[in-house]
């Protein structure tokens, strides 16, 4: 007589197991090597923090504004490909959310161009606007923390604006706040820091 | 085998088993149905999610179309021609954004269109760029404007369409989530009340499941606790049984040592269990039997099971020796024993029944002395000793123990027997036997005698011991016997022939007279030979016509008249000659060959008498007399004998006297006097012969119809010779006066007895004196000369002398 009650119980607990594993179906398919997936310096570049950048010579791809010490057109730092591309170059392969594909991304990490862009530690706040008015706001904990990219180049292309370009924020795998799609912001125009 | 114990191990009903069919394919179902609105939910979600982020994309896209139109529009008024372009740029990478998100027929439409439209924007934006003129300008932004509002009018119906498509894939999935929804909680309704169905069933079936085991439990419990009560109460009982058993169980090792008595050993043996254990048992015993008891318990030890039975002596605590049965177990391989079981009881009972029954085997009951079969055994043993003492058989018979017997009872007769039993072993030494061969019969055996003298001093001593007087019912009789002896010597003497030769001897003391002993003589078998040949002889007497009849008259004295003759029978034997009634008379009578003998006597006295009575017509009529045998009485047809005779003589009754002696009356007096007075009712007459020697009472001789008294010749001789004895024969004459009766004096020899008997008033006489008896012949011839003198007188009767009573 107690079979049919155990019956049932087993029957129960792998319908749940079942149910369970059910529930992990949508774990990460692969995992990123992590060498590739972390951000690695390519080139230490040139433009340090604390230093004079001079007027962009080609499109201006970034306006920073705001809470800065260094700038280059009024109170505004104008920066284009070339002059974000003298700071030091880190490379870093991502998972993009919308184009669903690991990409290999370069550029310059934001907390670097905060540093450049002599970003006091009293600002808190990074307001990136893009050319199609999208906006994203970071904290500057968030930003040095988090190890996001500005990046310059896909798959070591330049990227034109139809592909998001010419600069876009990534993220390393590892970040949380990459996870959010909406923080992907592309073709970015403007930062002003707060 | 099945335990019957054992709780069935049924299989579930047909009602669990739908049940649980219906519950598991429900849950699993439910399960399915869970999956399936997880995955819907997710892919519902995802879908949502591709589709809210397509349209925000085509919203996106819409913007920039429309800024992109506005800024073609106002390309010549701004000449922003990279304006455009960042517009295209973005308008593009929306699209490329849709494209990436849903590559759907109709989005893959509209993009390519809008990738034309792009193209010819792009083419004209090139031309503007090659020409920057107004004109130019203004032609190509003519141009363009209608493929800028396409583009965006397309990218609007795109989204509208996208919209509408997500508003109902939305509701649509909410709608599917909702029945799904409303069929799991159907479902799991079902599942509870199947569920609960099944609980329900499951439980009434473990209980009944539960009380069957309890009660198969509750049984098995309580036939563990039966069995438990019997196991105890066969201890119990065994143990009871060993304790009060009337035998002693002992338990006793290999070696002999007693381990264990049981209670009882007390009640038989008076021991307390404890005294005797560990102790030797054969302490105990009788000496006789040790060695016995020894190799019992030793044989029983060596073999196993149950010995037989063996009996031994046992001393009692008292000192008094029991008789004990004892049979051995033999347990030396049983582990709960590890010992001989004895299983001991008193049989001194029985010891005593069977000694009892021995003793009965071997003597008689009434007087408790040996038995024929036990004295014939002590004889033989004694002429089987290798002394060679000579011993002594004595044979002894009570005379007239039957007329004892008669006329006291049997009660007084047994007494007599049980007397002369214990003054019969008052004559002897311890080393004699006295038996009772049966009836009046006795035997004694006396070991080593040294001559036939001492046996007769011993038989001399016992008849005078047994005269002593002997008070029975107020009477005072004495015991006489006849006793024969026989002396025998082992290797000389069967033991057979010793008791022949004194029963030879006994007879021989009998046939002298009783009261006496014999020792035996050779002599005497001879006798006792012709005894038996007579004895073959007397069956075919009266067949044979060997009997004759002698006739001795009777005298009336006064007259010398003969009135009367008595008829008296003599055998004529072809060898031995005339014997006399006393040489065959008791034979026959012991024989029961007296009937015939009777008969033809009184047939042929009373044809004689008839006879005579014819020869002598004139003469006065002459009375026969014929004896009468006390077993002739006891016949129920004497009295027809008696009728029949006279008739076939036609002799008259009156003529006929019938003798009968005084001992044959006390016999049985009632049946004795019936029987005479039918007789007296035929006219014949009665005398009562041999008188005064009997044991007689005065009584009787009223009581029974008597005539007539023949006085004994005892009486007769003594007359003359003193006074007492003339007195008793006087006395007796008076008393037949007195009673009135006719005196007849019997062996008359002298003339002189003959004339005292006138005296004293007697009538008739007979004896030598007036005749002996005659021949019918010589009686013939006798009256026919008497005759002469005017009736039969006898010559020589003696005249009437001198009256001596004066």
């Amino acid at each position: 007589m107690g079979r049919s009650i155990r019956l049932v119980v087993v029957a129960l607990v792998a319908a749940l197991a079942v149910a369970a594993c059910g529930g992990k179906e949508e774990a990460p398919a692969t995992q990123a090597a992590p060498d590739a997936s972390t951000p690695k310096v390519v080139d230490d570049g040139t433009l340090a923090a604390g230093e004079q950048i001079s007027a962009p010579k080609g499109d201006v791809v970034l306006t920073v504004s705001g809470d800065i010490g260094t700038a280059n057109k009024g109170r505004k730092l104008e920066l284009d490909l070339a002059s974000l591309e003298k700071m030091r170059r880190v490379r870093l392969e991502a998972a993009e959310p919308f184009l669903k594909r690991r990409v290999v991304f370069e550029g310059v990490l934001l907390s670097d161009l905060l540093e450049v862009a002599g970003v006091p530690d009293s600002a808190s706040k990074v307001s990136l606007t893009a050319l199609d008015d999208y906006k994203v706001d970071f904290t500057v904990a968030d930003v040095r923390s988090s190890q996001m990219l500005l990046a310059t180049k896909a798959d070591g292309k330049h990227m034109e604006v139809d592909h998001s370009g010419p600069i876009r924020i990534v993220f390393p795998d590892s970040s949380t706040l990459g996870r959010n799609p909406d923080l992907w912001i592309w073709s970015v125009a403007t930062m002003k820091v707060a | 085998m099945a335990d019957p114990h054992r709780i069935p191990r049924r299989r579930r009903g047909p009602l669990q088993v739908a049940l649980s069919g219906v519950l598991v394919a429900l849950v699993l179902v439910v399960e399915v149905l869970i999956l399936q609105a997880y995955a819907n939910v997710n892919r519902t979600t995802a879908i949502f999610g591709e589709q809210s982020f397509l349209n925000s994309t085509l919203v996106n896209a819409q913007r920039e179309a429309l800024l992109l139109e506005d800024e073609i529009e106002d390309l010549p008024t701004t000449s922003d021609l990279k304006g455009v372009r960042i517009r295209r740029g973005l308008l593009v990478n929306q699209l490329r954004q849709a494209e990436g998100q849903i590559g759907d027929a109709q989005v893959a439409q509209t993009l390519a269109q809008a990738r034309q439209d792009l193209a010819l924007i792009d083419r004209h934006l090139s031309r503007i760029e090659a020409d920057p003129s107004r004109v130019s300008l203004r032609v190509e932004v003519a141009a363009m404007k209608p493929a800028a509002h396409r583009l965006l009018v397309s990218i609007k119906q795109l989204f509208d369409t996208k919209e509408q498509a997500l508003f109902g894939a939305v509701s649509g999935a909410l709608n599917a989530r909702k029945s799904s929804e409303r069929l799991l909680v159907g479902l799991s309704a079902l599942v509870l009340l199947v569920g609960l169905a099944l609980a329900l069933s499951l439980r009434q079936r473990v209980r009944k499941d539960f009380a069957r085991a309890y009660a198969a439990l509750t049984v098995e419990v309580d036939e563990r606790k039966a069995a438990e009560q019997a196991l105890r109460a066969s201890e119990e009982r065994f143990r009871s049984l060993v304790q009060n058993s009337s035998d002693v169980i002992s338990i006793v090792d290999a070696d002999g040592a007693v381990r264990y008595h049981s209670e009882s050993v007390r009640r038989v043996l008076g021991y307390d269990p404890g005294e005797l254990v560990d102790g030797d048992p054969l302490t105990l015993v009788h000496p006789d039997d040790r060695e016995r008891v020894a190799r019992f318990v030793a044989e029983a030890g060596l073999r196993p099971g149950v010995t037989a039975a063996e009996t031994w002596r046992v001393r009692h605590r008292d000192g008094t020796w029991l008789h004990s049965e004892t049979v051995a177990a033999n347990l030396l391989e049983d582990p709960n024993v590890r010992g001989l079981v004895l299983n001991t009881r008193d049989v001194s009972d029985r010891k005593e029944l069977e000694a009892q029954l021995v003793h009965q085997a071997f003597h008689d009951g009434l007087t408790g002395l040996a038995n024929r079969t036990l004295f014939t055994e002590r004889v033989e043993h004694a002429l089987a000793r290798s002394d060679r003492a000579e011993l002594a058989v004595l044979f002894i018979d009570l005379d007239d123990f039957k007329h004892v017997n008669d006329s006291l009872g049997h009660a007084a007769g047994d007494q007599l027997l049980v007397a002369a039993a214990r003054r019969l072993q008052g004559c002897l030494r311890p080393s004699d036997t006295a038996a009772r061969l049966g009836g009046d019969e006795f035997a004694v055996l006396l070991e080593r005698v040294t001559d036939a003298d001492a046996a007769g001093g011993v038989a001399a001593r016992i008849l005078d011991t047994l005269h002593q007087p002997f008070g029975l019912n107020g009477r005072t009789i004495p015991i006489k016997a006849s006793l024969g002896a026989a002396v025998g010597r082992p290797g000389a003497h069967e033991a057979d022939e010793l008791l022949r030769n004194a029963d030879v001897a006994m007879y021989a003391a009998k046939a002298g007279g009783k009261d006496r002993y014999e020792l035996f003589h050779p002599d005497m078998h001879e006798d006792m030979l012709q005894r038996l040949e007579l004895e073959a002889e007397l069956r075919h007497v009266a067949d044979r016509d060997q009997l004759v009849l002698h006739y001795q008259p009777i005298v009336e004295l006064v007259s010398g008249r003969i009135t009367r003759v008595e008829a008296l029978v003599r055998w004529d034997h072809p060898s031995k000659g005339l014997l006399p009634p006393s040489a065959f008379i008791p034979l026959a009578e012991e024989q029961g060959l007296i009937g015939p003998i009777g008969r033809w006597v009184l047939l042929q006295a009373c044809l004689q008498a008839q006879r005579w009575q014819d020869q002598f017509p004139d003469a006065p009529p002459l009375s026969v007399h014929v004896n009468l045998s006390g077993r002739q009485l006891e016949e129920q047809q004497l009295v027809g004998e008696v009728v029949q005779a006279l008739e076939t003589a036609k002799l008259s009754p009156r003529l006929l006297t019938l003798e009968i002696t005084e001992s044959v009356l006390v016999s049985d007096i009632e049946a004795m006097s019936a029987r005479l007075r039918e007789l007296k009712g035929l006219g014949v007459h009665l005398a009562i012969d041999d008188f005064g020697t009997g044991y007689s009472s005065l009584s009787y001789l009223r009581r029974f119809p008597i005539d007539m008294l023949k006085i004994d010749k005892a009486f007769v001789d003594g007359i003359g010779r003193g006074r007492e004895d003339t007195a008793l024969a006087h006395a007796i004459i008076k008393l037949s006066h007195t009673l009135q009766l006719h005196a007849v004096a019997e062996g008359i020899e002298e003339a002189e007895q003959a004339a005292s008997l006138i005296a004293l008033g007697c009538r008739d006489g007979q004896g030598y004196h007036f005749s002996r008896p005659l021949t019918a012949a010589a009686m013939t011839e006798l009256l026919g000369k008497t005759l002469a003198a005017g009736g039969f007188h006898l010559p020589n009767a003696a005249a009437p002398v001198e009256s001596l009573s004066g």
